[in-house]
């Protein structure tokens, strides 16, 4: 019988599809259902935040680190504001900066279980995806009572916080970190150690250190391949290294070292040091202080560059701003850990099926506003 | 065989979780009928006290996205006349900056989230009525104890008042010399 000719097929995995997890083009070469190469293509979540950067003062800009990352607003927030504040020299109050600890960790609970959440659903489990916007709710409506919003905060600002958190706030905190801990238990029992699961992600879009390395990953995805490196930890920003907290590290125990799993398995260990970090913040908090360093309206940055990068939910945001003694950056640059991240794609999706595709693009953990800015 | 038991086991185990759930009540809040309960701090719509408003403009300074149209005129005592109000409402990105820098708090945030409307131009607030515009704006939703608004992203609150010295004076000369060093004439 003669051999069957094949041919390889470029199919549109289209920016409209409910699982690239957002505007997100990917062209795939597929040799049947086993895709070849795959080429993302980005830019429809582009807004020009860079050059809004140069346009808008440095207190005007931080409604826009919101919008770079709306799943974790928070996070952002802080990296934009550390950048200023050691570009131009300004004091945070210790009460302020343990607060943006609480409130940076909750928010990066907030998007890891975004993260898992929507992971279970790419993968069919629609559970988790409603268990997680539980708790997310619980989450956003601490934060709603303390800044107002629930997803664009402009909450961390430069020099500190727009105000102190709420009288009682503390203690409601304090109550959801107790009932939270219990739920990942929960998420473990349901998800985590799920056989279905583990088959669907185990041993999947392998991704190797000196690939992780080469390519500029960050964060998560990172720690997954096996390289402990957290920013909190090894270049620490604020009163981070106050805190004892493990950095979990990938260790291939239900597969490889680097597969889907141990991606999404880092970020349940990371909501748990989070949570970790959290309570050691809420022990250590100043009872008093100020919410905010003293600035001028409209101040200036004198002449100066400055790269800052921070840890956040997704990876390595780096902010790098160079001043020129005017009220408005001379250049904004935002590091987008996304796009770094989702950059590899094409090298650990090779030989998958396309539903392992969804599962890779899942646990890298996109945000395309993050990767087009 | 063992891995066969270890797989429905591990399935099994997931369906314990979910049941415990099947016998609690659900979260859902049922919006429209229900409705979640608004912080004080809310940002929502703007919405202008015009009495009380200066004409100073720096809400129209502060925005990062240019909402603004002021317009006023000066009165023959040199005081500010305020003629034109209005806020682009499509442009408007809730971020608040606006209400922080008002001095006389006049511009303030209210609880109202549900601001749709059919058509673009009713979009546009305008605050002070003139004889072409009528005023536009909502009116804040009525909750007990007043109207919503971030008053806590107000000048007052990101900028408190000093505390006053009197209290630590008092503290100090009451201090008891028991266990260690006096307060004596520090000052905080």
């Amino acid at each position: 019988m003669p051999e069957v000719a094949t041919q390889e097929l470029v199919l549109n995995m289209g920016p409209q599809h409910p699982s690239t997890h957002g505007v997100l083009r990917l062209v795939l070469r597929v040799d049947g259902e086993v895709v070849q190469e795959v080429t993302p293509h980005i830019g429809y979540m582009h807004r020009c935040a860079e050059k809004v950067g140069e346009s808008v003062t440095y207190e005007m800009f931080t409604p826009y680190t919101d919008r770079t990352d709306y799943l974790a607003g928070m996070n952002y927030n802080l990296a934009y504001a550390v950048a200023v504040e050691r570009l131009a020299g300004i004091q945070v109050p210790e009460r302020a900066e343990y607060l943006r600890v609480i409130i940076a960790e909750m928010n990066r609970i907030a998007s890891h279980l975004v993260s898992f959440g929507t992971y279970g659903a790419d993968l069919g489990a629609v559970t988790p995806f409603l268990w997680a916007f539980r708790e997310r709710e619980m989450i956003i409506d601490l934060f709603e009572e303390v800044c107002g919003q629930r997803l664009t905060y402009n909450y961390i600002r430069i020099g500190g916080l727009s105000a102190d958190v709420p009288d009682g706030w503390l203690d409601k905190a304090k109550r959801f970190i107790d009932y939270f801990e219990l739920r990942i238990r929960e998420y473990n029992d349901l998800l985590t150690f799920n056989p279905i699961f583990v088959k669907r992600t185990a041993n999947v879009g392998v991704l190797p250190k000196e690939l992780a390395l080469n390519y500029g990953i960050s964060g998560p995805m990172l720690r997954a391949s096996g390289v402990s490196w957290d920013l909190r930890r090894d270049e620490p920003y604020g009163v981070y290294p106050r805190f004892q907290f493990a950095v979990p590290v990938g260790d291939g125990r239900m597969g490889t070292v680097g597969d889907c799993w141990d991606r999404y398995y880092i970020r349940i260990r990371e909501m748990e040091e989070s949570c970790k970090i959290i309570r050691q913040a809420l022990a250590a908090l100043p009872a008093t202080g100020e919410a905010r360093a003293k600035l001028a309206r409209g101040f200036k940055v004198a002449a100066g560059e400055m790269y800052v990068r921070t840890e956040g939910a997704r990876g390595e945001i780096g902010f790098y701003i160079i001043a020129d003694g005017n009220p408005k950056a001379y250049r904004m640059k935002i590091r987008g850990p996304s796009f770094c991240n989702l950059s590899v794609i094409s090298e650990i999706s090779r030989g998958a099926y396309i539903a392992d595709l969804v599962a890779i693009l899942g646990s890298i953990d996109i945000v395309l506003c993050d990767v087009d800015r | 065989m063992k891995q066969l038991f270890g797989t429905i086991g591990g399935i099994v185990k997931g369906f314990a979780v979910t049941a415990k759930y099947l016998f609690k009540p659900p979260v859902t809040v049922q919006y429209p009928t229900e409705r979640k309960p608004i912080p004080p701090r809310f940002r929502g719509l703007l919405i202008n006290d015009v009495p009380r408003c200066i004409s100073c403009d720096l809400c129209a300074k502060a925005c990062p996205v240019d909402c603004f149209t002021i317009k006023h005129e000066k009165s023959e005592a040199g005081k500010r006349k305020l003629i034109q109000f209005d806020i682009n409402m499509y442009k408007c990105m809730f971020c608040g900056l606006c209400t922080e820098v008002c001095p006389t708090e006049c511009l303030t945030m209210t609880g109202g989230y549900e601001g749709a409307t059919l058509d673009r131009g009713e979009l546009i607030f305008r605050f002070v009525p003139t004889v072409e515009h009528p005023a536009n704006f909502p009116q804040p939703p009525q909750v007990e104890g007043g109207m919503i608004g971030s008053a806590v992203t107000t000048r007052a609150a990101v900028n408190p008042a000093p505390k006053p010295p009197a209290a630590a004076a008092a503290a100090s000369s009451s201090s008891t010399p028991a266990g260690g060093t006096t307060a004596h004439g520090v000052s905080s």
